[in-house]
């Protein structure tokens, strides 16, 4: 579904009901107004207050926000409702779709595959026909990862571009507020409609807003692209290769200057451990404040700390506590020289190495995923596998806070598989020129599952 | 045996901002409990923290009155434990990079090093109640300052000193209110003995000394104790103990056994703010005058006595007054002197501000000897406390004065009515003068300068005795 889709109300009510039956996407119903010019879903971690927020963990059971979080009062402004909110990973540590505190999330292209995760529910609705946008997060590749997975166009901006305010954080250096639609023309305008500076969060950039939409130019003459080779090379799926290798020669035909990007693989080997040392702690250390006592889990014990103990031992899954215990570890005094502080000086360097190729270039491209989505029998789900760069890839933009999108590039087993596209920071508007081109060349503007 | 005692403070002041440290929750110290919450107070998820500028700024003012380094770079840590009174599960503060660092105070000529000054986020008010406790929120995330000294005090008499003084500059600078029994400035004690003073011994702590006399008591005691334990071979454990004010002795809290891991992190939500060299000097040279900085001000500039330095510096209130009159004149020992006696004394008598406005004052002063005499200008002060105008008090006095008419005719009759003064002043007795300048006076109801009359009756006095030699001739 696209923004200047006409709207039939009860039509869309109904598809609402009878899509959430068949991918479980949907956390909790919002009070949607009939009349508004278009309707989102919005991640379970983001507030609109009064309405359930359980970030897919038990220990938020019967928490309801009283504010709303900068980004909803954002798309009120503009005329959205806020319709549901959607289904995730546990808490935003996850990308499977299948650790969300109650059914797992089905992908609408093949209901045995996973979404991916975390924004599982968001990129899910969106790829299903439900709404034409739909909110998530990306921390370590939470929007670009069930994007591939389910053919929708996924975009994570610059870090800073949007307000984290009343966004449940998970690693607050890296959390980044994105989205999902189904073509690059409603990715533009909702970038326009979300980011600006925001008091409240001083993360948030000072930078002046874009006029994306109107902008767009897709005259590929004369551009800068990247291909990363460095991710490439790990690509052996031949569907994928072709896919690939078909669309650079198109980019090529039509005037774009190829660059071959590699970087050394010490700095890409270390992108995975990295992310998970800092996201490990800083999400530890966020997780803090869920301690039983003011909302959400609250059970009463004979003392303080055993109810805390109580709350924080069932509220969390064993995949969170493990995520927090590998935290903890890493900001001992005694560790933190080797681990912590370690891991946050190899990031600047990652990121200086990363950023020095990026600024030559328009855009660098390279698949977003080595695979279509896994099948759920299939699926390790202990998590803690070190990634090879042909996923953890993705990752690099949420070190170096960059801004980075995928869009649908092929098909395999009737089953959809997203190429990455990221330019350095603040220059989504080169990142969404190229994307049209790249769209226009695959026809796939409106891509989605057509509803039962 | 000789024994060394050290002894080191960690002093926490409450900053007087409207708002809290990181968020926009006002503060009011009578509010009704939990009134006074925003979501992040209570750590509700995806709530965020902004910084609070005042309090940096009156943060800043305790670093250079205590002689610190001050450090350019604003960043703020996370320090991580659980308790009910912490509701982020972890306290925002300055653990990497306090704000000052290496400083001095110096107490009975004695330089006491400060370790750091930071600021950091107050933690909600737990109410111990029978079989229950209470929490309430509106606490939570006040603004305060932590001041640590090194373990360098060696006397109780010098602690108390240098809390003492403490207090007096955190008033001074009007950074707080300073009173310890409201709980806005609160103090934890390290202390320990040792035989060899370079050892430091083993340090046990006492939390929740809430006045100073408490803190000598509790001091002495815990001395005492240990050096019980001491003589008798008995081992001094690492511990807390906290001050009973009605059995006068220190209680065992908890031990000390393990040191507690903080896992002290950068707060990611707070990026680094440089503030530059220019806004802090802007910053410093707009902060009100400690008392010591008063007093020099007072003997060096106004070449006020000691004594009457002191004495004007004995009420805060009294020398705000003194500095804001001194604006409007230049008459320094007579505003003191105003201010030390008839205001003072006013104020002792009577609640509530003052209603003179310090220009109003200065006003008065300004004419003491050229329009009114001294002792009238004290008359028409007392009159402006009691909140008559004082430019009206002065007007009238003024056209109370006698026209010049009416002048000569008092003349005279001050003369008339004395002629032996008359007589002495002429043989060369000066005092005699005065004595007329009094009679004239009298006989005017305090209704004349005096200085007029004096000049008035010493011409008369003249023609008195020319018109005399006159007739002689």
């Amino acid at each position: 579904m696209r923004f200047k889709d006409s709207i039939d109300f009860q039509e869309l009510t109904r598809k609402w009901h009878t899509a959430d039956e068949k991918i479980h996407a949907v956390a909790s119903w919002c009070d949607w107004k009939e009349d508004s010019s278009f309707y989102v879903a919005v991640k379970d971690n983001i507030s609109v207050a009064g309405t359930l927020m359980q970030a897919g963990s038990h220990i938020l059971e019967g928490y309801r926000p009283v504010y709303d979080a900068t980004v909803i009062s954002q798309l009120r402004k503009h005329g959205a409702s806020v319709f549901c909110k959607s289904k995730m990973d546990e808490l935003g540590m996850g990308d499977t779709g299948l650790n969300t505190g109650g059914t797992p999330i089905l992908n609408p292209y093949d209901l045995s595959r996973i979404t991916g995760g975390s924004s599982g529910g968001s990129a899910a609705l969106v790829a299903n026909g439900c709404c034409p946008l739909a909110i998530g997060t990306d921390t370590g590749d939470s929007i670009r990862q069930p994007a591939s997975y389910t053919g929708t166009i996924g975009v994570k901006p610059t870090y800073g571009r949007i307000s984290r305010y009343g966004v449940l954080p998970y690693a607050n250096s890296m959390d980044t507020v994105g989205f999902f639609t189904t073509c690059i023309e409603d990715a533009a305008y909702a970038l326009e409609i979300l980011e600006g500076r925001d008091p409240k969060d001083m993360t948030s950039s000072a930078m002046l807003p874009g006029h994306y939409k109107r902008s767009l130019d897709s005259n590929l003459a004369g551009k800068k692209i990247g291909i990363f080779r460095s991710v490439m090379d790990t690509i052996k799926n031949p569907v994928f290769q072709k896919s690939f290798e078909d669309l650079i020669h198109h980019l090529e035909k039509k005037g774009a200057h190829l660059i071959w990007v590699d970087l050394d693989s010490k700095w890409l080997d270390l992108v995975d451990p990295v992310y998970k040392t800092i996201a490990n702690a800083e999400a530890c250390s966020n997780h803090a404040c869920l301690d039983g006592l003011r909302y959400g889990l609250q059970p009463i014990e004979n003392t303080v700390e055993e109810s805390i103990k109580h709350a924080r031992t069932t509220g969390f899954s064993s995949l969170v506590k493990k995520r927090f215990i590998y935290g903890a570890y890493s900001l001992y005094e005694e560790n933190q020289k080797d681990l912590f502080e370690k891991a946050q000086r190899i990031r600047r360097q990652i990121v200086q190495e990363y950023r020095a190729a990026l600024e030559d270039l328009d855009v660098l491209l390279a698949l977003s995923t080595p695979d279509i989505a896994p099948e759920i029998a299939e699926m390790d789900r202990s998590g803690m596998q070190i990634e090879s760069i042909s996923i953890s890839h993705l990752k690099l933009d949420n070190l170096a806070g960059t801004p980075s999108l995928s869009l649908p590039l092929g098909f395999k087993q009737g089953c959809p598989f997203g190429l990455c596209v990221r330019s350095d920071r603040f220059q989504e508007q080169k990142m969404f020129d190229i994307a049209k081109a790249i769209e226009e060349y695959t026809g796939f503007a409106g891509l989605c599952v057509e509803a039962i | 045996m000789d024994l060394y005692l050290h002894i080191g403070l960690e002093i926490h002041c409450e900053l007087k901002t409207n708002t809290k440290m990181f968020s926009s929750s006002p503060i009011d110290y009578q509010a009704s409990p939990n009134t006074l919450v925003q979501p992040f107070d209570v750590a509700f998820p995806g709530t965020l923290p902004t910084i609070n500028q005042r309090a940096v700024e009156l943060a800043l003012r305790a670093c250079d009155v205590l002689n610190c380094t001050i450090d350019s770079n604003l960043r703020f840590d996370r320090k991580h434990y659980f308790y009910p009174d912490l509701p982020k599960g972890y306290q925002i503060t300055q653990a990497f990079h306090p704000l000052g660092k290496d400083g001095f105070l110096t107490i009975n000529s004695q330089k006491i090093l400060i370790e750091r000054v930071h600021l950091e986020e107050d933690t909600a008010k737990l109410v111990h109640r029978d079989g229950y406790t209470s929490i309430d929120f509106n606490r939570c995330g006040i603004p305060l300052i932590e001041i640590v000294t090194r373990p360098v005090i060696t006397s109780v008499e010098d602690a108390c000193a240098f809390m003492a003084e403490i207090l007096r500059l955190v008033t001074y600078l009007e950074i707080s209110e300073g009173k310890m029994e409201k709980g806005q400035v609160r103090c934890d004690v390290n202390l320990s003995l040792s035989e060899n003073p370079s050892d430091l011994g083993t340090k046990v702590e006492i939390k929740n000394l809430n006045s100073i006399s408490h803190m000598r008591a509790a001091l002495c005691y815990e001395v005492d104790r240990q050096k019980e334990r001491i003589a008798h071979q008995h081992s001094i454990e690492s511990q807390t103990r906290r001050y009973d004010e009605k059995e006068k002795k220190t209680v065992f809290l908890r031990a000390k056994n393990r040191k507690v891991d903080y896992r002290y992190m950068p707060d990611p939500n707070l990026p680094c703010v440089r503030l530059s060299r220019e806004w802090i000097q802007e910053v410093l040279s707009k902060r009100p005058r400690t008392y010591q900085e008063r007093f020099q001000q007072l003997t060096d500039k106004h070449r006020l006595s000691n004594r009457l330095a002191y004495d004007l510096l004995k009420q805060k209130e009294i020398n705000d007054l003194y500095f804001e009159i001194v604006k409007y004149t230049r008459h320094f020992s007579v505003a003191a002197n105003l201010l030390c006696a008839d205001i003072r004394t006013w104020l002792k008598n009577h609640s509530g501000p003052i209603l003179v406005k310090p220009e109003d004052i200065a006003f008065l002063i300004n004419e003491i000897d050229l329009t009114i005499p001294y002792a009238k200008a004290r008359g028409i002060l007392k009159a402006g406390l009691e909140g008559k105008s004082i430019q009206k008090e002065w007007k009238a006095y003024q056209n109370l004065q006698l026209s010049s008419q009416d002048m000569d005719r008092l003349i005279q009759q001050t003369l008339a009515q004395n002629p032996k003064s008359v007589h002495d002043y002429l043989q060369g007795k000066d005092r005699a003068l005065a004595y007329l300048v009094g009679q004239c006076m009298r006989l005017s109801k305090g209704n004349v300068d005096p200085q007029r009359a004096k000049d008035l009756l010493r011409r008369g006095i003249r023609n008195l005795e020319r018109s005399t030699m006159d007739e002689e001739e």
